[in-house]
């Protein structure tokens, strides 16, 4: 059972007052993780933040304390599944504390919308405010809805947490705490929800399609049957008559009425798996199934159709089906192929890889009644570095094998798992909507085209027809641009090579291999290392002050490789 | 500008009734409603907040009360930026002025939405205080009177919710 999903509560009575926190708690279906109180039947966990610091009687609200709570948080597991931000903080100074545009509420919003590592994070407004002055700057700075305090009760919450909460599910059907992970389940169940929909999953080999069509299934509270057809390996005729059915003579061996696969489903969902096999003869008659306003299948054999109340979920590992010549691009479009539903690459799912060998480990040693056993260091460096392109049903038969073949071993070491060593797959490329017939491209090869034309740019850029007064005092405002840049480019190298540990699960820095990575220098030896962090920060650091106070990875490294006098420098700029 | 009424407005509107007494309200229906309630809240509850309805009932007559005289752009004649405006003018586009933000901006039944709501919490509160006085701390009779409670907060947010509907600001 997984834990309660967790809530943090910024608010400035309820993180101070704990009468008001407990009825709060009381009335919402929340359990206080910190309080003593007794909720029946608790739908989450309960964190509370008051936003503010109190000397000598002094209300001040607390920008950087709540941002470092708000951190702490999102770097733990359960992470937030949802942020209810209040918008009035109470310090005394009516005019301020009241004036629409200034409440504190909005600049914590603000600030965690402009720092990339809470990008994910749900955030709800909450308060007793009126939404109306301000409607425009919440949503144009990230939040995903405004409740009215006296509003909010228990269902209302849950419904919040159905669609805009970073939930892991309650059992261990689907194991997984990682962003990617919990993004793609609250797409499925969200979508789950919309009436009569068709929903396409595209996934890589072993991502667990199939768990996710069931997942939809369940959320979807539809009261029907779930159905799969499985198309792989069957001859075209088939897969006709086991997704649509036949009457009795409508071939040689039709010696009764049978249903198919859609009719069986009728009110409930129906699963076609590897939708990327359907034959184009068969595309035609999907087209009227697949017609959400009028659902009808055909037995073969007869000439009656048959209305049905369905919601499909077709899966393919045809991550580029959008462009495949072999569909109806009707048929496309009727299946929603612009707007699929990814489930991610377990290469991109680090967090959840030692989650998933750690389930694999202690299922399979019950199996095989195995001595139960630890996993060494060495194999969960091996586990997070390999590139799993086979994903979890990969991991599963590795972890299957070191298991069984060493069955008395109380230690899983790097050398039991078969691993196949070799340069990882190129990234294949996901179909994007669009109206013209460009080339598809993966946003990472979309992103990585804009870096290279930039460069060309700057490389090229031509002053020739400025005018004087043009060219005038721009240097400090380009040395501010490229300082900015260069930061950027490095925190984005910085993340690119996290290690995942269990000990830090969200990811530890390593600036070496950053550096070797920027530098393409993979020989580079750890001082020059240090050295080339350290230039690359002393072009204009007061442009960098914003970005080292909201990207953590950014003030981290500075703090742990930065040499005295780039800290000197950059303290004279302002930051400390 | 932030004159008194909204500065009186957000005391009783959001700082009380939505922040402290419907909160602690629904908690102790929450508390109600649970297998096994914590008696000692409900006691509480029951001792310490129930009763601040007959505390802030005058405070929110008050400020039905005094809407039309603090919020209508009259009072821009009086201490506002028209206050310079030539007395013969004056005389006659004032309650000119009154008299159309009443129209454009549904004044007097907004008011007096208010004060039918006003009315239905007072009467509520004052019929479930009388079967309180009844059953005493009989906690199976409290049980008993989870509908009034329900009912009685439901009308307190009706009662909100008209009071939201006032006006925000000085504008004509």
């Amino acid at each position: 059972m997984n834990q309660l999903p967790r809530v943090l509560i910024v608010d400035d009575i309820y993180g101070k007052d704990e009468w008001e926190r407990d009825n709060f708690c009381l009335r919402l279906g929340l359990k206080n993780s910190f309080g003593k109180l007794e909720v029946e039947e608790p739908i989450a966990e309960a964190v509370f933040c008051r936003g503010q610091v109190e000397t000598n009687g002094q209300v001040k609200n607390d920008l950087e304390g709540t941002l470092k709570f708000i951190r702490a948080g999102w770097d733990q597991y359960p992470r937030w599944a949802l942020v209810l931000l209040d918008l009035h903080f109470d310090t005394g100074n009516y005019t301020y504390d009241r004036d629409p545009e200034k409440y504190f509420g909005l600049t914590i919003l603000k600030a965690l919308h402009h720092s990339t590592e809470f990008r994910d994070l749900p955030v709800i407004i909450l308060s007793a405010m009126e939404r109306s002055p301000i409607e425009t700057i919440f949503s144009e700075h990230g939040a995903l809805g405004f409740v009215d305090k006296s509003k909010l009760n228990k269902a209302k919450l849950q419904e919040l947490l159905f669609h805009h909460g970073l939930v892991q599910p309650p059992d261990e059907t689907f194991i997984g705490r990682s962003i990617a992970f919990l993004k793609c389940l609250r797409e499925a169940r969200t979508r789950a929800r919309i009436k009569d929909g068709n929903i396409l999953v595209l996934g890589e080999n072993g991502t667990g399609k199939e768990l996710l069509a069931e997942y939809i299934h369940w959320q979807s509270e539809r009261t029907g049957e779930y159905k799969s057809l499985f198309t792989q390996g069957v001859p075209e005729n088939l897969i006709e008559d086991l997704l649509f059915g036949h009457v009795k003579g409508a071939f040689t061996d039709a010696k009764l009425d049978q249903a198919g696969a859609a009719e069986l489903a009728d009110k409930g969902t129906l699963f076609i798996d590897e939708f990327g096999n359907i034959p184009a003869s068969i595309q035609p008659k999907l087209l009227r199934l697949l017609d959400k306003r009028n659902r009808e299948v055909q037995r073969l054999g007869s000439q009656q159709p048959r209305k049905l109340d369905l919601l499909t979920v077709m899966a393919t590992n045809k991550l580029d089906i959008l462009n495949s010549d072999d569909f109806r691009k009707d048929l496309l479009f009727r299946v929603n192929a612009a707007n699929p539903i990814l489930l991610p690459p377990l290469r991109d799912r680090k967090e959840d890889i030692l989650l998933l060998t750690e389930f694999f480990t202690g299922k399979f040693e019950k199996d095989f009644n195995a001595l139960q056993r630890s996993i060494s260091p060495e194999a969960r460096e091996a586990l997070l570095t390999y590139h799993w392109p086979g994903n979890i049903r990969e991991l599963e038969t590795v972890i299957e094998n070191a298991v069984y073949n060493y069955k008395e071993l109380r230690t899983l070491s790097a050398n039991h798992l078969k691993l196949e060593r070799g340069l990882p797959k190129e990234p294949v490329s996901i179909a994007v909507p669009r109206e013209t017939e460009a080339p598809v491209t993966s946003a990472s090869e979309a992103k990585s085209n804009d870096f290279k034309s930039l460069i060309d740019t700057l490389k090229t850029y031509d002053f020739e027809h400025f005018k004087k007064e043009d060219l005038k005092g721009k240097l400090p405002q380009a040395q501010d641009a490229y300082a900015l840049f260069l930061a950027r480019y490095l925190i984005a190298a910085l993340k690119a090579t996290l290690t995942y540990t269990s000990k830090k699960p969200g990811g530890e820095i390593s600036y070496h291999p950053a550096m070797k990575l920027i530098a393409n220098d993979f020989d580079m030896k750890a001082t020059p290392a240090k050295r080339l962090l350290n230039n690359l920060f002393k072009i204009s650091p007061g442009a960098i002050k914003e970005l080292v106070e909201t990207e953590t990875i950014l003030k981290e490294a500075i703090e742990l490789y930065g040499d005295d006098k780039l800290k000197e420098d950059l303290k004279k700029a302002g930051i400390n | 500008m932030i004159v008194d009424w909204q500065r009186r407005r957000s005391e009783f509107n959001h700082d009380w009734l939505k922040n402290r007494y419907l909160n602690n309200l629904d908690g102790f229906i929450a508390n109600l409603e649970m297998k096994k309630p914590d008696e000692t809240r409900l006691v509480i509850f029951l001792q310490e907040y129930w009763n601040q309805w007959k505390i802030h009932r005058e405070e929110a007559a008050q400020l039905i009360d005094s809407v039309e005289t603090e919020m209508s752009p009259a009072v821009l004649f009086e201490t506002g930026l028209l206050k310079d405006v030539n007395p013969e003018i004056r005389e006659w586009v004032k309650p000119l002025t009154h008299h159309m933000w009443l129209n454009r901006h549904d004044i007097k039944n907004k008011i007096s939405n208010c004060e039918e709501w006003l009315l239905k919490v007072n009467a509520q509160y004052d019929k479930m205080n009388s079967m309180l006085n009844e059953i005493g701390r009989n906690m199976e009779q409290l049980k008993n009177l989870l509908p009034e409670f329900k009912a009685f907060r439901d009308i307190c947010q009706a009662f909100s919710e008209s009071i939201s509907k006032l006006p925000s600001e000085v504008t004509v």
